[in-house]
C-alpha cells in the first residue's frame, strides 16, 4: 500500500543532509559588491532607456508598454494582432472610398461635402459643365449634356444646382 | 530570518541566516519600493541588500554553479527594477523578486540542459560543527572533512538530477525554510501541488543518496 503523506521521520536523515547546503557560501566579501554591481549595471542601462523616444512614449502609456511586451514574447499573438490591424485598416479604407458615391446612380453623381449642390452629369460631358458658368437663376433644358437643370441663386448669390427632372428622349 | 511581510510570518529553520538577516520593516519596504519606482537608485540599493543573499542562494542551489548564480541573481534584480512600474503590490516585493529570479533561472536551466557543470561554493567554517552534519558524518566515517566535501558533491549531483520544479521546492522548503504557502505563491501553484512535489523530490533524493543515509 502506498502512502500519500510521509511520516515525520521518513526524511529526517535527508533533511539533515540538506542542511549542508546552507553552509555553501560564496567567496568572502561577495555580497559587499553585489548590490553595487547591480546598481552600476542599472545605471549603464538607464540613460539609454530614458532617451529612447519609444521608452518615453511607453512611460506615458504603461498599458501600451504591457501590450508591447506581451506581443514581444508571443509571436503567434503578435501575428494575429498584425493581421487584425491590417484587416481593420483595409476595411476602413474600403468603406471610406465608397462613402462619396450614391449607390445605384445611373450616372456619376457628385456630392461635394462642403456644399449641398447636387449636380447631374452625363458621362459624355465630363469636363464641360456649362451650367456652372451660367448666371444664377438660369434654367437649362434640352437633350444635351445636361437634360434639365434648374439653377438659382440663394441668398448669398452662390449657384445652387438642383435636379428636378431627368428624362431621356428616344428611351436612352 | 523573517520574510518580508507580513510580520506574522514564521521563522525558517536557519538560525545562521537569521543572525545576519534581520527582519525588514514592511512599512519601510513599501516606502523603498515607492521611491525606487520613481527612479531612486539608493532606495533600490537598499532593497537589493535586503534580499540579495536569499535570491543568490536560491539561484545557486538551483544551478549549482556560482558564476551562473551571480549572473542570474544580478539580472533578476535588474529586471525587477525595470519592471517596477508593473509591480502592483498585490504580493510582497520579496515574493515578486523571487518569482522573477525563479522564472529567469528555470528558463536558463532549460537552455543549459546538456552542459550542466558544477561550480560549488565553499562550505563555511560552521559546517564542520553543525550538529546535524556531525551526527550524520560520524556515523559513516571518521574522515569528516573529506566526507563533507564528498557529501557536498554527491548532494549537489543528486539535486541536479531532479526536475526544475522539484529541485525548486526542495531548495525553497528544505534549504531556505520557506513555508508551503510562500512557495505556492512564488511558483504560482496551489499548496497541494507544493506538498506532492516536495514528497516526490525527497523520495528521489533519498534514492539517489541512499549510500549516504542510514
Amino acid at each position: 500500500m502506498s502512502r500519500m503523506q510521509p511520516e515525520p521521520d521518513d526524511f529526517q536523515q535527508l533533511r539533515r543532509l540538506l542542511a549542508l547546503k546552507r553552509h555553501e557560501q560564496p567567496p568572502p566579501g561577495y555580497f559587499d559588491h553585489f548590490s553595487r554591481n547591480v546598481i552600476a549595471r542599472i545605471r549603464v542601462g538607464e540613460p539609454l532607456r530614458q532617451v529612447t523616444p519609444a521608452n518615453r512614449f511607453f512611460l506615458d502609456f504603461p498599458l501600451l508598454e504591457r501590450l508591447w511586451s506581451t506581443l514581444e514574447t508571443k509571436p503567434l499573438l503578435a501575428g494575429a494582432f498584425g493581421v487584425a490591424v491590417c484587416g481593420f485598416l483595409t476595411a476602413g479604407f474600403l468603406l471610406s472610398d465608397n462613402s462619396g458615391l450614391v449607390p445605384n446612380a445611373p450616372v456619376g453623381v457628385l456630392m461635394p461635402p462642403e456644399t449641398s449642390h447636387l449636380v447631374a452629369v452625363h458621362p459624355n460631358s465630363v469636363g464641360s459643365m456649362p451650367f456652372l458658368d451660367q448666371a444664377p437663376g438660369m434654367l437649362l433644358s434640352g437633350t444635351g449634356a445636361v437634360d434639365t437643370i434648374q439653377v438659382r441663386a440663394d441668398l448669398f448669390q452662390q449657384p445652387r444646382a438642383r435636379l428636378i427632372n431627368f428624362t431621356l428622349p428616344n428611351g436612352n | 530570518m523573517i520574510m518580508a511581510e507580513p510580520a506574522s510570518r514564521k521563522l525558517p529553520p536557519n538560525p545562521d541566516q537569521a543572525a545576519q538577516d534581520p527582519s525588514p520593516d514592511p512599512v519601510d519596504e513599501t516606502e523603498l519600493v515607492k521611491r525606487a519606482r520613481l527612479g531612486d537608485l539608493e532606495a533600490y540599493d537598499d532593497l537589493v541588500r535586503r534580499y540579495q543573499e536569499r535570491i543568490y542562494a536560491t539561484v545557486y542551489h538551483m544551478t549549482a554553479n556560482h558564476e551562473d548564480a551571480n549572473d542570474l541573481a544580478q539580472e533578476a534584480f535588474i529586471k525587477a527594477f525595470q519592471a517596477l512600474k508593473s509591480f502592483k503590490g498585490g504580493s510582497s516585493f520579496y515574493t515578486w523578486v523571487y518569482r522573477i529570479a525563479v522564472n529567469k533561472t528555470i528558463n536558463f536551466l532549460k537552455q543549459r540542459k546538456n552542459r550542466a557543470q558544477l561550480s560549488l561554493d565553499d562550505l563555511d567554517f560552521n559546517a564542520e560543527h553543525d550538529p546535524d552534519l556531525v551526527a550524520l558524518i560520524s556515523e559513516r566515517t571518521p574522515r569528516r572533512e573529506i566526507s563533507l566535501l564528498e557529501l557536498q558533491e554527491k548532494l549537489n549531483a543528486a539535486m541536479q538530477k531532479l526536475s526544475e520544479p522539484h529541485r525548486l521546492v526542495v531548495t525553497l522548503h528544505d534549504v531556505q525554510g520557506l513555508s508551503h504557502e510562500e512557495i505556492a505563491e512564488i511558483m504560482g501553484c496551489n499548496i497541494g501541488t507544493v506538498r506532492s512535489r516536495l514528497f516526490y523530490a525527497r523520495q528521489q533524493l533519498q534514492a539517489h543518496l541512499s549510500d549516504y543515509l542510514k
